[in-house]
């Protein structure tokens, strides 16, 4: 071994020497060199190194650093420096603070938006090990539908066929569950039955009462806001409460313990839980989540599905079972099931925030960097002489990024203070608490300010390091780097990022107010909805109907199944008598007589349904289950069922059709009108065939047709006549037309905030644009008032300077426009009724970039233009 | 006078310098602390330790010869001031003043 092997790392002992102040540096060089011979006898040479390492790292405190070297002489001097250039540039530095804060305020919003929405339901302990049954059924009519609960009965089965199921927990859901307390009324949207297993599963925070007694028969579980809305101050623990099921039966409940509110990044919101009190009651439609033990796989288990079905289920010929197995954290984004829990998020957008913010970096990057390379530019002199006084290049290159850098951690103080002032309103707009995480947001900021800093550095060093500024001239020759390459790179970027932004933007707004304002095949104005009613109420609907009637404002009173926005998703087959070949797969809408007439639903043929459908309403629900199936029925069927069945809505009118779904048939009947098609859902799914008849059993929401301005007097008038005919029964009341808009609430807020932040995309690249331009005409202001003296005029110089950015703009529009076609086709593919892509958004975008470039321009040049060229020559 | 007072670690610096004479530096004065406080320093904390005890005026340092096993660096050498046998002396006077205080009695009880 030779001796050099014995002297520590060399690298390890430059940074000592950078760091360590030079009266200390021998004694401490000395001593660690004295203990790493030790260490490196004792341990060997890596050990040793790693300790002269940490013993390194122990000195960079402030009482050995080498501070007179380096803050005084060089660091201070730089920041002294970079503050007076940033005082007197105040206009520029403004714009690319701003532009570069902006964009990060931003990014910041993006980000706690995004990663709320990725984080759902991840605070569950087991959150990896959940999963949710869910099924689909598919049938040779083309019956296709994926539900997000179960209503098999084997379902249940499912934790004793395979042991690799821990725990198997039901949310039984309800159409309406109402609870009484004394003699208030309560209806809670999500309330469920559910297994007493739900605290091992799902991470449900008990903040008063016992585990032990909960959810054993009869008991309810209240989350705190529940229970303050039902009990206030008193201790709820112990109280009892009337609840009653679909078939309005009520029982007595007591309450055993209290929990936490679930956080807002859950798809299973929970406002009270109940027991289910016998194994009896362990069936019908759950929403059904399994617990995997340890390190057990679900796709063994979905692999074994199909013969665990085949062995319970007598399936007909073509029909087809599945069910697939939801891993709990990815409900929230990737599930669009029929039935969902509540309106899920989707990936779709979360990927379109991500773009615009993508975009966004590069637009305020681009920026960044074009400014920061301008304002160095500006100072080719101050450079020049630094070098000729000896500055190396490294001591320049440091100053550059130091120079980055100061802008860009101010910009980041900048956006932090507004994100912080910011974030309540913009939780406000969003509607609920946002959950991120705080630290990574910071750290994330911090390393793409430091990063953007390094490469706005970088580029700004390739521009000044090819200047030789051994030659005096050369530093009063700015104009040699007016046409460098990565300044067209760096703007057509931008351009490129502008164009396709607003594009899309445009096509997106386009299809939303498409969206919002496309017929429905309805009128909802004007209705008022009694949603959501039980038999006890829809029993007495004849009688109330009459009263209703009598009440002055109320126009007509209909019923009907399902709402209109509602969806309906109970399909069946649909036979016709004397032609059993053609069947289809239809929903099926109950309505009364008038309620064509109350939607203002069109005809294209035939008319409303017959008279003796509505007779013998008030005998015992008993009576009318008897006669369910031999009952005389008629139809009307929509369009696309008239199509689908393959007649013209005329020769449709008396055939004879029947509807059926499971062990429910209905007779069959004659066709008695064709309606046009009207969007029973939301405009995002495609109208399907449908079959209309009436029966009194099914219908629970009816419609009152109103027409008067007083609103007030109209809802107190129908509560009074509600609570004199229902006194135990709770009034769900609201406009029909706003719960239509509330259907799009979600989407139209996304898209308010798609449009929010692409008008900052577009802002912060204007400014940018702005920056770029003004600095380039400065550059060739000589040479403009040269042109000026010879006799050229302001068009001259305008066509003269704006030949460059045109031609880039239109290379930018080439490459882009086509980009954005496939891209915006593939996202409106997603939408069942869509606007076809039209010139709006390209002529816009275009024009809009070729606006800006011109009134920038003009701008500036008749600010130039303005001075005498004299003065302007007179210069050096 | 800078500081009339010292801390418990800066005390055992300064005996230390005290008790290696001639050769009271870092790495000495490390291990004179190690033997004694039966617990490791840091050397970084010695040394932050001499330059302020240097900065109050108890100690003054001088620069030794280069010596090969220290990669042929000098030794940075301490020796006490007036002011710093001073400050020993008038902590260790504070001490015994203080333990001839305690009431013979009432310490054989503990």
């Amino acid at each position: 071994m030779g001796q050099k092997v014995n002297i520590p790392p060399k690298w390890l002992r430059s940074v000592l020497a950078s760091i360590c102040h030079e009266d200390l540096l021998e004694a401490v060089e000395g001593d660690l060199f004295e203990l790493f011979t030790q260490h490196q006898s004792k341990y060997g040479r890596v050990t040793a190194s790693f300790f002269y390492l940490f013993n390194v790292i122990q000195f960079m405190q402030p009482f050995s650093f080498n501070s007179p070297k380096f803050y005084r002489s060089i660091y201070e001097s730089y920041i002294r420096v970079i503050l007076r250039s940033m005082k007197r540039k105040k206009v520029t530095t403004a714009m690319n603070v701003f532009g570069m804060a902006l964009t990060f305020l931003v990014c910041m919003a993006i980000f706690s938006y995004v990663s709320h929405e990725m984080s759902f339901d991840k605070y569950h302990q087991h959150a990896d090990k959940i999963y949710r049954a869910t099924y689909r059924f598919q049938n040779a009519n083309g019956y296709d539908i994926h539900w997000a609960r179960m209503n098999q009965g084997w379902v249940n089965e499912l934790p004793n066929s395979f042991p690799e199921i821990d725990k198997l927990v039901r949310f039984q859901s309800f159409r309406t569950r109402d609870i009484q307390i004394g003699s208030e009324n309560f209806r809670e949207n999500y309330a469920y039955a559910v297994d007493k297993e739900v605290f091992d599963v799902f991470d449900l925070e008990i903040i008063s009462g016992s585990k032990a007694e909960s959810l054993t028969p009869n008991t309810v579980v209240l989350t705190t806001s529940t229970a303050q809305k039902y009990f206030g101050k008193e201790d709820p623990i112990g109280q009892t409460m009337e609840i009653s099921n679909d078939q309005g039966i009520k029982e007595t409940y007591k309450v055993t313990a209290v929990i936490k509110d679930p956080p807002s990044n859950t798809h299973l919101p929970i406002t009270l839980l109940t027991s289910i009190n016998s194994e009896k009651e362990r069936a019908g439609w759950a929403y059904v989540y399994l617990l995997l033990k340890d390190k057990a796989n679900i796709q063994s288990i979905q692999e074994q599905m199909p013969e665990f079905i085949a062995d319970r289920e007598s399936l007909e010929e073509g029909d087809q079972l599945t069910v697939n197995f939801q891993p709990l954290t990815s409900i929230h984004l990737h599930s669009q099931l029929s039935r969902e829990i509540a309106a899920n998020g989707n990936i779709k957008y979360v990927v379109i925030f991500i773009f615009i913010g993508l975009f966004l970096l590069i637009i305020g990057m681009v920026n960044f960097i074009n400014l920061n390379t301008i304002q160095s530019l500006d100072r080719i002199k101050e450079f020049g002489l630094r070098q000729s006084l000896g500055a190396t290049k490294g001591e320049m290159k440091i100053h550059m990024v130091l120079e980055a850098l100061v802008l860009g951690l101010f910009s980041v103080a900048i956006a932090f203070v507004g994100f912080a002032l910011g974030l309540k309103y913009f939780e406000q707009f969003v509607g609920h608490r946002l959950v991120f995480s705080n630290i990574e947001m910071i750290l994330g900021l911090m390393t793409l300010a430091i990063v953007i800093a390094f490469f706005s550095a970088f580029i700004t060093s390739i521009s000044m390091m090819r200047i030789d500024f051994r030659q005096i001239s050369n530093w009063f020759k700015l104009s040699s780097n007016h046409k460098s390459v990565q300044k067209y790179i760096l703007l057509g970027l931008q351009f490129s990022a502008m164009l396709l932004l607003i594009t899309s933007m445009v096509i997106v707004q386009r299809q939303f107010s498409y969206m919002t304002q496309k017929n429905l095949g309805y009128n909802g104005d004007q209705i008022l909805v009694l949603r959501n009613n039980n038999r006890d109420v829809m029993r007495k609907y004849e009688s109330l109907k009459n009263e209703l009637k009598q009440l002055s404002g109320v126009l007509d009173v209909t019923a009907v199944m399902e709402v209109p926005s509602v969806p309906v998703k109970d399909q069946g087959p649909v036979t016709v008598l004397g032609d059993p070949e053609n069947t289809i797969s239809a929903d099926i809408q109950i309505m009364d007589l008038n309620a064509t007439d109350v939607l203002g639903i069109e005809f294209l043929a035939g008319g409303q349904l017959p008279q003796y459908l509505q007779q013998q309403f008030d005998l015992p629900d008993s009576i009318l289950f008897e006669g369910f199936e031999t009952k005389p029925r008629a139809y009307l069927i929509n369009e696309s069922a008239c199509q689908k069945l393959g007649w013209s809505p005329e020769e449709a009118i008396g055939k004879e059709i029947n509807w059926s779904i499971g062990e429910f048939s209905l007779k069959h009947g004659p066709v008695m009108g064709v309606i046009k098609d009207f969007h029973q859902e939301s405009l995002n799914e495609k109208i399907r065939p449908l079959v209309i008849t009436y029966e009194p059993l099914w219908v629970r929401n009816m419609l009152v047709k109103i027409n008067t301005a007083n609103d007030f007097a109209m809802h107190s008038s129908i509560e009074e006549l509600w609570k004199n005919t229902f006194p135990d029964q709770l009034l769900e009341i609201s406009y029909l037309d706003q719960e239509l808009e509330n259907q799009y609430q979600q989407e139209k807020k996304q898209l308010e905030l798609i449009s929010a932040f692409t008008f900052i995309a577009i802002l912060i690249a204007f400014i940018g644009l702005y920056g770029m331009m003004a600095y380039t005409i400065k550059l060739r202001i000589k040479e403009l008032a040269i042109r000026r003296v010879l006799g050229s005029n302001w068009l001259n110089a305008l066509r003269l300077l704006s030949r460059e950015y045109i031609l880039l703009a239109l290379a930018s529009m080439l490459l882009i426009f086509p980009l954005a076609y496939w891209l915006m086709k593939g996202w409106l593919a997603n939408y069942a009724y869509h606007i076809s892509i039209n010139g709006t958004g390209f002529l816009l975008s275009g024009g809009l970039l070729f606006l800006l470039i011109i009134v920038t321009l003009t701008y500036q040049i008749t600010v130039t233009t303005n001075t005498n060229p004299s003065t302007v020559l007179r210069g050096d | 006078m800078k500081g009339s007072s010292i801390g418990e670690f800066e005390e055992l610096v300064l005996l230390s310098v005290a008790i290696n004479g001639d050769n009271a530096y870092s790495l000495s004065i490390l291990e004179e602390l190690k033997t004694h406080m039966k617990r490791k320093v840091l050397i970084s904390s010695v040394h932050k330790v001499l330059v302020r005890l240097e900065e109050k005026g108890y100690l003054k340092s001088y620069m030794g010869d280069p010596v090969a096993v220290r990669g042929g660096k000098a030794k940075k050498l301490y020796e006490l001031t007036a002011d710093g046998k001073e400050v020993l002396e008038a902590t260790r006077e504070l001490r015994e003043s203080m333990w001839s205080a305690i009431p013979q009695m009432q310490w054989a009880k503990k």
